[in-house]
């Protein structure tokens, strides 16, 4: 007998052949993008060794760190809140399980702008389902409680500042 | 080859129809499966399986989506055999992961004994999907039915892993109260 989530599991496997194909078609653009990174790794490659031999100045800004390279899909920009003046967005580190006795409390998030806009007032959020959740901060970084697990969100550079890792 | 000419092959029960079915979305078929399955040859199987599915199902049946028609064959299939060498535990890979992230969507005190119509659920289920956003439902799509991985997915979104995790959260959570809402008990 399945399991509940088996059950679930297999009953999203019937879903509408318009939504399996929607979500192909988005698979399909990242494998394409790979591709293309590579093809244009190759090519970069080819081009150094001819550099090599000639004396001629490499161009700064190559494809080097293109972990971006993927083409970012249009809309929605990645959960944002602002915060004195400052943006944060969310963090790639895992969420704390719970309350330290060292975060801040700052107040709730008041407002929220459309998903793909930055948000500017304080305590705004471009992610609507975050109104109303406490926000903290922590260190340099703010901590937003969603369902009991805490969101890390980080500054954001400025525009004109390059990201450095 | 378009799709109603494969599909085609089929009626007209020529050997072509599988060579045909196998170059246009074999990748795709073995995609599926290896996102399931953990082993290679087990993947193979599954997909082998999958084009012998699909000789004995046309004629009769002409899909209007070929690919879509293959996939849930291969999904199908590819979680019965997951199902079998994992009865006794779940074990690791992401069929695993999956199934425990999709008890957020399950109310505590539900069985799968009651009464749930498989195919109630799946309407239920399209109906939430056609509310969400283009965006928000292929990331929904592409980790439940295809299983992709949270890292494959966040780059080809351009986003982190930890934005996907926390979206694929709180769809599992909206999907659980539209269940409730609908009067699933899961």
């Amino acid at each position: 007998m399945k399991t509940r989530e088996e059950v679930l599991l297999y009953a999203f496997g019937g879903i509408e052949d318009k939504f399996v194909a929607e979500a192909a078609a988005a698979r399909g653009k990242r494998r394409a993008a790979v591709r293309r990174w590579i093809k244009w790794g190759l090519a970069a490659c080819a081009a150094l060794l001819l550099a090599v031999s000639v004396p001629v100045l490499l161009q700064p800004g190559s494809s080097s760190s293109s972990s971006s390279s993927v083409p970012v899909t249009s809309g929605e920009l990645q959960s944002m809140i602002c915060v004195n003046g400052t943006v944060y967005g969310i963090s790639a580190e895992d969420p704390y399980d719970s309350y330290r006795s060292d975060f801040v409390y700052l107040g709730k998030i008041a407002s929220a702008v459309s998903s793909d806009t930055y948000p500017e007032e304080e305590l705004q959020s471009n992610d609507g389902e975050l109104v109303g959740a406490a926000v903290y901060q922590y260190e340099e970084e703010l901590v937003v409680c969603i369902d009991g697990q805490y969101w890390i969100y980080e500054p954001m550079a400025e525009e004109g500042e390059t990201g450095n890792e | 080859m378009e799709d109603n000419k494969i599909i085609d092959l089929y009626w007209q029960r020529s050997e072509a129809a599988i060579a045909e079915t196998e170059g246009k979305y074999g990748a795709y078929c073995h995609s599926i499966a290896r996102n399931i399955l953990q082993s290679r040859e087990d993947a193979e199987e599954c997909v082998n399986d999958t084009w012998l599915k699909a000789w004995n199902s046309m004629p009769e049946q002409r899909p209007g989506c070929l690919m879509a028609f293959l996939g849930k064959i291969v999904r199908n299939l590819s979680l019965d055999r997951y199902r079998k060498g994992h009865a006794q535990k779940r074990g690791e890979g992401e069929t695993a992961l999956v199934l425990t992230e999709l008890e957020d969507c399950l109310s505590a005190s539900g069985s799968a004994e009651q009464a749930v119509e498989e195919q109630l659920l799946t309407e239920c289920i399209d109906r939430f999907l056609g509310e969400l956003t283009r965006q928000k439902r292929v990331l929904f799509v592409r980790r439940y039915w295809y299983l992709d991985p949270v890292s494959e997915i966040a780059q080809s979104c351009g986003q982190s892993e930890n934005a996907v995790t926390l979206t694929l959260f709180r769809l599992r959570r909206k999907l659980r109260v539209y269940l409730e809402k609908e009067g699933f008990q899961l």
